[in-house]
């Protein structure tokens, strides 16, 4: 019973058993099977936002690089100007710069007759090209030879109807792209694991790109191919074939070649292009069978687990209740794993996810490289820490093996590249450039930093620039130390040698006009001086001529006509000279002392006279404290002022006013800053004149110029020595009311104070002037301006004549005050003769060069010859004046210097047979406390000298005429002597009138000076001072 | 006794001979006493008559520089009449000019 009992209880737990175990297995795979179901779905939903998402960002990239070729060539046509039109020359050249400027493949255009004008030539066969030039009514994208291997991209724009070349009316232009070249721009590979494929379509299914699609060749129509394919519930062929043809945006799954697959695809804007994304399900789902599996699996083991747990439990504990439990509770336990599994599937999607970011950023990365590495042959990542670099994009022409990609060491590679392609003359200092010390240094300061070199390949020069910037992260460019940079090379080739070519026409052109200048002003100068030449003969004679008072009135008219013209063609010349001095930066300013009041008394007294004459009335103003002297350059300051004051007297009508006004505004600095104002009712410019008033040959009213005589350099000139004196010159004017200049000119202050005698005049009467000319009309008429000044003259007609006339001169203690010696003269000229009378006179008189020529040239060497100044044909006396008046200035400084002797103690040697004349000369020389010895005539003079030891006697004073031996014989003896000192002991001359010739004979016997008698003690004096000063 | 302001009546300029003997009347009266006694006036007059015209001319000379520079002015005057006609030799009869040195001379000789 109890058997039996036992044995029903285990049949009845077998049972259960197998029933539970049949619960559990069936339970198990409904549930994997499920969450497998569910898994799928999840995954084919995420796929088709992915592929979405993908497709979008490309169509959207390919849309944008269409727009960007479009709109250049917008841009391109709109940069069409009138002669780019005139030939078909001009449009080629314009073609070409726009290529190059866009970098377009080609850009053509197409007139009313179907003809194409490219950059190369012009070409038949529009119908090739897929759109229609007759009707083009908006900027079209078509597929040119869409079934060959080498498709192109066209963009077509239809052209403004005014666009005509050659009678013919461009119709389209438009732009050739390589398919290829667009495509590579937007980078539609597909990712390594084959999982998805990108490709571009026409709207009838023929593929525009090499690539493949899934399992689709690139020579597979989409559509013929999709016939094949068996769709999943919900889609078919024709939905897929009617959406796609007309352009529409959709997804279809399907199984292709026993892969189930879905395509997303997408239009392009503006085109008929579609753009499809494919991706392969099967890898997902054979991912998600196998993870299924894998619960499958460990479910079951899991339950067979729980069966063996429960039998033991059963066959220890068995009890039916405890094995439900137990099978409720272990069911529990796998759908806790199953969660745990979902979680993990939920895990994977959020990396999927993160995976498309990284993907569409790689994406734009690329996209962004490619476009701002066009321009660049060579493209590396440099990271500078770590003197590592990688390659992003090469120039195919190099020979070292990096490719794309690689990481290589920086300097090495780079210092090869230096040592291999950079040419000699640049390699040190593109070695210095990509050192990472100066990189870091340079990119400090600027952003971008480049160097062009030439580089040679294969022997052919070309040049080349390397750029680099700093590429480090945002967060890392904060530190000082930049880390890394980009680096590219392009080639500037064609750019360079075009700037190259630029700057030598520029710098040629530049000499050429620096050349024509310079000819054009020592043309001017040259002209200038050879026509002052003959002027001064023609102002000469004219002069000449007047002095005579036999012509007749009619003559005298003539003759003052013809002076007045020369006077004015020579003012003319001066200005046209004072000019290219200016331009030749000949000018020079002087800086010497000059009495103020002197100064503004001479303007005054040449403008009043001339507004006296013209009729109007002249008033002059002086304000503030005014010192007496100043120091600058004050004939330069009188030609300022006597320039302006002359055009306002010229420019006045009878009965106008001319002010002028001077003032001391500021005083600073040991400077003293001057306001000349000067003020006309003349008949003033107009506003639109004036800013052209100080340009040279310019005058308001052409016509006028013969009306007011003048060179239109005089306001030129004015303005430029303004300028010179570091001035400021203004003006104002209103037309019909008046002009007023203002001139601003800072002097030097000057610590002197004004004296009796320097406010007298040089008294003309006592001044003794040597003219020297070869040109007897010359000197003449020199003769005659110096008689009008009441100034004494003498004429020399040759420089050997000066020489001899100022030697006596010189002899006789009378030199000549003022020298005037031409400077052209044969046989010895000006400076010659200067450097010879400067010999024998030492600094004694002012030489004053008189030329007709620019001087300039000699102004050095005329200078170290001893010539004081210069002035110019034909003489005036006012200029020789004021010439002469500075060089005596000079003077007196110098003379200071002489050499001068005591004459205290000095012992004298007398010879003077009259007892009258001996005794006066003695009281004389005593008077200085000199010492005395008195010979009787010329032998016992000799034989005094004879009789002392060499130095005894200082000087010799000896008269000419003496019985028994005369001065000039006893000179003789002396000088023959043999004494140390006889050849150098001053021997001076005393006669009574003598004769130019007696001087030169006894200067010719041996003695120094001539002194006339009645002798005057100064001269006695002053002629043994200087005398036995030289003699020692 | 002669004195600058008698010189002056008789037509000295005894500015200029003052000036020349450095302002110093007394020096200059004893020159102007010793020129006007002077020998060589007895040695022209020998000369003339002799005919020497070399002589005399250097002798007139002589004297035409010291009485200058004496500025006895009439004298002077005188004397450079002679010494002009003697510089040329003209052979003329020097007596009348040599009397007109003699009258002027003994002008000034009564004042001693």
């Amino acid at each position: 019973m109890e058997e039996n009992k036992k044995g029903g209880t285990r049949i009845l737990a077998i049972l259960g058993v197998i029933v539970v175990l049949i619960i559990l297995f069936f339970g198990t795979f409904w549930n994997s099977k499920t969450a497998n179901r569910d898994t799928e779905k999840a995954v084919k939903s995420v796929s088709l936002l992915y592929l979405e998402e993908l497709a979008g960002r490309r169509v959207q990239v390919v849309s944008s690089s269409l727009n960007y070729y479009l709109e250049k060539m917008q841009i391109a046509i709109k940069l069409l100007d009138e002669d780019d039109l005139k030939s078909i020359e001009n449009l080629q050249v314009y073609q070409s710069r726009m290529k190059k400027l866009y970098g377009l493949e080609k850009f053509a255009f197409v007139d009313n007759d179907g003809l194409i004008y490219t950059s190369l030539g012009i070409l038949r066969g529009i119908d090739q090209y897929p759109f229609d030039y007759k009707t083009l009514k908006s900027p079209k994208i078509r597929v040119k030879d869409v079934h060959k291997e080498d498709k192109k991209v066209i963009i077509a724009v239809p052209l403004e109807d005014n666009l005509v070349l050659a009678d013919k009316e461009l119709k389209v232009g438009f732009i050739e792209i390589t398919m290829n070249n667009l495509l590579n721009m937007i980078s539609l590979q597909t990712d390594n694991n084959s999982t998805t494929f990108c490709n571009i379509y026409t709207r009838n299914g023929i593929a525009l790109t090499n690539m493949i699609l899934g399992g689709l060749a690139q020579e597979d129509n989409l559509l013929g191919a999709m016939k094949t394919a068996n769709y999943d519930l919900g889609f078919s062929y024709d939905c897929f074939s009617k959406s796609f043809s007309n352009g529409e945006e959709g997804v279809v799954s399907f199984t292709y070649n026993n892969i189930k697959e879905t395509l997303y695809y997408e239009p392009i804007q503006n085109t008929d292009w579609t753009l499809t994304y494919l991706i392969r399900e099967n890898v997902i789902n054979d991912k998600i069978s196998s993870i299924s599996d894998n619960i499958l699996t460990r479910s079951l083991i899991q339950s067979i687990v729980a069966v063996l747990i429960l039998v033991s439990m059963f066959i220890v504990f068995s009890t039916q209740n405890k094995k439900a439990a137990k099978i409720a509770f272990e069911k529990e336990k796998a759908d806790a794993e199953n969660r745990v599994k979902q979680e993990e599937l939920e895990q994977r999607l959020v990396l999927q996810e993160k995976l498309l970011e990284q993907e569409r950023q790689k994406t734009e990365a690329d996209y962004m490289v490619n476009a701002l590495s066009s321009d660049y042959r060579s493209v590396y990542y440099v990271n500078l820490e770590k003197n590592e670099a990688i390659c992003y994009r090469r120039n195919k022409k190099l020979t070292d093996k990096i490719v794309e990609g690689d990481h290589f060491s920086y300097l090495t590679k780079f210092t090869e590249y230096a040592n291999l392609y950079v040419v000699e003359s640049y390699r040190e200092e593109f070695l210095e450039f990509i050192k990472p010390e100066n990189i870091r240094k340079n990119l400090m300061k600027e952003p971008v930093i480049f160097y062009r070199y030439l580089t040679s390949h294969n022997g052919k020069e070309a040049y080349e620039m390397i750029k680099m910037a700093n590429v480090s992260h945002s967060e890392t460019k904060n530190n000082q130390v930049i880390q890394s940079i980009g680096v590219g090379f392009s080639d500037i080739d064609a750019e360079m040698r075009d700037s190259l070519m630029k700057n030598q026409a520029l710098s040629d052109a530049l000499k050429l006009a620096e050349e024509a200048s310079k000819a054009k002003t020592t043309f001017l100068s040259n002209m200038s001086h050879e026509i002052r030449t003959p002027m001064n003969t023609i102002i000469g004679l004219d002069s000449i001529a007047l002095q005579d008072s036999t012509i007749s009135e009619k003559t005298r008219e003539y003759l003052g006509k013809i002076g007045g013209s020369a006077q004015h063609l020579l003012s003319l010349i001066n200005d046209i000279l004072d000019m290219s001095r200016i331009e030749s930066g000949r000018m020079i300013i002087r800086n010497e002392e000059f009495l103020f009041s002197k100064l503004i008394e001479q303007i005054n007294t040449i403008v009043s006279s001339q507004c006296n004459e013209k009729g109007l009335e002249y008033d002059c103003q002086l304000e503030g404290n005014i010192d007496n002297y100043y120091i600058g350059d004050n004939i330069k300051l009188r030609q300022i002022l006597i320039n302006i004051l002359g055009n306002a007297v010229k420019f006045t009508p009878k009965g106008g006013k001319v002010s002028f006004f001077v003032s001391k505004t500021a005083n600073f600095d040991k400077k003293s800053t001057f306001k000349f104002v000067i003020k006309d009712t003349g008949i003033g410019m107009s506003k639109e004149y004036l800013p052209k008033l100080f340009d040279a040959f310019s005058q308001e009213d052409s016509k006028s110029t013969n009306k007011y005589g003048s060179s239109g350099l005089g306001m030129a000139i004015t303005k430029n020595i303004v300028k010179m004196m570091n001035g400021n010159i203004d003006v104002e004017s209103e037309k019909g009311v008046g002009t007023t200049f203002s001139v601003t000119i800072t002097l030097i202050d000057s610590d002197k104070k004004l004296t009796d005698e320097e406010t007298g005049e040089i008294r003309l009467q006592d001044i003794n002037v040597l003219l020297v000319d070869d040109d007897p009309v010359a000197c003449e008429h020199g003769k005659l301006v110096l008689e009008k000044a009441g100034i004494k003259s003498e004429n020399a007609f040759s420089g050997k004549e000066a020489i001899e006339k100022v030697k006596i001169r010189h002899a006789r203690r009378d030199p000549f005050n003022l020298i005037i010696i031409d400077w052209k003269m044969p046989e010895m000229d000006g400076v010659e003769t200067t450097r010879q009378i400067r010999s024998i006179i030492g600094n004694e008189s002012a030489i004053i060069v008189l030329t007709a020529y620019n001087w300039d040239d000699i102004l050095d060497e005329a200078t170290k010859a001893g010539v004081d100044s210069f002035i110019t044909k034909p003489l005036f006396a006012s200029n020789l004046l004021d010439e002469f008046k500075m060089a005596i200035k000079k003077k007196n400084i110098s003379t200071q210097t002489a050499k001068k002797a005591d004459l205290k103690g000095k012992r004298i040697l007398l010879a003077e047979d009259m007892k009258i004349n001996a005794e006066i000369m003695i009281m004389i020389l005593k008077m200085r406390e000199m010492e005395v010895e008195h010979a009787e005539n010329g032998k016992i003079a000799v034989e005094m000298f004879e009789s002392h030891e060499s130095g005894y006697y200082d000087a010799i004073l000896m008269d000419m005429r003496m019985p028994e031996m005369d001065g000039l014989e006893a000179t003789g003896k002396i000088r023959n002597m043999g004494h140390e000192d006889s050849k150098t002991i001053p021997i001076i001359a005393l006669t009574a009138n003598a004769f130019d010739e007696d001087v030169q004979r006894s200067l010719q016997g041996g003695l120094n000076a001539h002194l006339s008698k009645p002798v005057e003690p100064e001269s006695v004096y002053s002629t043994l001072e200087s005398l036995i000063a030289s003699s020692k | 006794m002669l004195n600058i302001t008698k010189m002056n009546e008789l037509g000295c300029n005894t500015a200029e001979g003052l000036k020349r003997c450095l302002n110093q009347e007394t020096f200059y009266l004893n020159l102007v006493q010793m020129g006007l006694k002077d020998e060589n006036f007895a040695k022209l007059e020998e000369a003339i008559k002799n005919n020497d015209l070399d002589k005399s001319f250097e002798i007139a000379h002589g004297l035409k520089g010291s009485i200058g520079n004496l500025a006895i002015t009439p004298l002077y005057n005188a004397i450079c009449e002679i010494t002009e006609e003697l510089r040329a030799k003209k052979a003329i009869d020097y007596s009348p000019l040599l009397e007109k040195v003699k009258e002027n001379r003994d002008k000034f000789l009564a004042e001693l």
